[in-house]
């Protein structure tokens, strides 16, 4: 019997890309954001949200937006005539680096001065990849149930920032925002908390005033 | 299920490591897999024996070391298993903490 030590990191392929991206976009002082949610939490909804106000300020981004079989979430943003590149994963639960670097390769990323991921709806898997991008945000809502960050705790983890959206259903709904909250922060005491309404509007300039600072620290390389 | 494409880098890397002569028909791969990865031995294993690869590899089986998840405090110092959910500190219950461990991902060698 004979064996041999190998100790390679079985994403390493992904890694070596998402590292590659994050230079690029680095050097560019370009931001990148990866909104990660279950299917049907809103990650839509937020972006044609944010995308117009985005617009208005003359912040330059781009959504690539992931799916794994239609185009329609994409269509959705295309309507509002917010930038976006559609993403398909031929049926694969989460987008990775690859995928990525080849959706930015398609365009004039000089120009920019954010990247949105609309990943894929998907606690599980999208958490695991590596996209290059600076943070994950944990894109939550009401309707799934306030037990999540605990089913999910890899991708609360990693998102210095977690939404709980659809605050406007709560009235309708079981859901313990306490126990959420709590939960949220048993597992990312650092993460920043916003409570969401992408009907109300509930929370969404919130969210600007953050990205909005972001962005700046990504220019000046202090993030 | 993200397990088939991460079956498919296994083979990648593993097909690399048998180039080597001295290397004979493998019988076992050890891997480490860290619990906050949320794989799914059965499903990794099924995965692994689908995906095609060279004749040595073939009747090679996965032995999968499950790593529980760790945390350091980043106040005190003091490192615990996390079984509950919990990553506050138990010591000086600071919830400025680090995950040292259950994010292994790692092929760690094989045995012919």
């Amino acid at each position: 019997m004979s064996f041999k030590v190998i100790k390679e990191n079985i994403l390493k392929s992904n890694d070596d890309v998402a590292g590659g991206i994050r230079e690029r976009l680095a050097s560019r002082s370009i931001l990148m954001i990866d909104i990660v949610s279950s299917p049907g939490a809103g990650k839509t909804s937020f972006l044609e949200n944010i995308g117009p106000r985005l617009k208005a300020k003359g912040v330059r981004f781009e959504i690539l937006a992931g799916d794994c079989y239609t185009s329609r979430d994409a269509e959705r943003i295309d309507r509002l005539g917010l930038p976006v590149v559609q993403i398909n994963t031929a049926g694969a639960c989460h987008i990775d680096a690859q995928l990525i670097g080849k959706a930015l390769d398609t365009i004039d990323i000089d120009s920019l001065d954010l990247v949105i991921v609309e990943n894929v709806g998907n606690l599980v898997c999208p958490a695991c990849f590596d996209l290059g991008e600076d943070m994950k945000i944990a894109f939550l809502s009401t309707a799934e149930g306030h037990d999540k960050p605990e089913k999910y705790p890899l991708l609360v983890e990693e998102s210095p920032v977690a939404v709980i959206n659809k605050t406007d259903l709560l009235e309708h709904l079981d859901f313990d925002m306490e126990y959420c909250v709590e939960s949220i922060r048993k597992i990312n005491p650092r993460a920043k908390i916003m409570k969401m309404s992408c009907k109300t509007g509930e929370g969404i300039e919130e969210f600007m005033e953050w990205l909005d600072e972001k962005i700046k620290m990504k220019k000046e390389k202090a993030l | 299920m993200h397990e088939l494409k991460l079956a498919e880098n296994i083979v990648t890397i593993l097909e690399k490591e048998i180039e080597s002569p001295e290397v004979g028909n493998v019988k076992t791969v050890y891997l480490e897999i860290g619990k906050l990865k949320y794989i799914v031995p059965d499903i990794m294993e099924s995965s692994f024996e689908h995906i095609p690869k060279s004749s040595k590899l073939k009747d090679a089986k996965l032995e999968i070391a499950e790593v529980p998840v760790k945390i350091k405090c980043c106040f005190c110092g003091s490192e615990r298993v996390v079984d509950d959910g919990d990553y506050f500190c138990r010591e000086c219950s600071s919830g400025d903490t680090e995950v040292i461990g259950g994010k292994e991902f790692l092929v760690k060698g094989i045995e012919w």
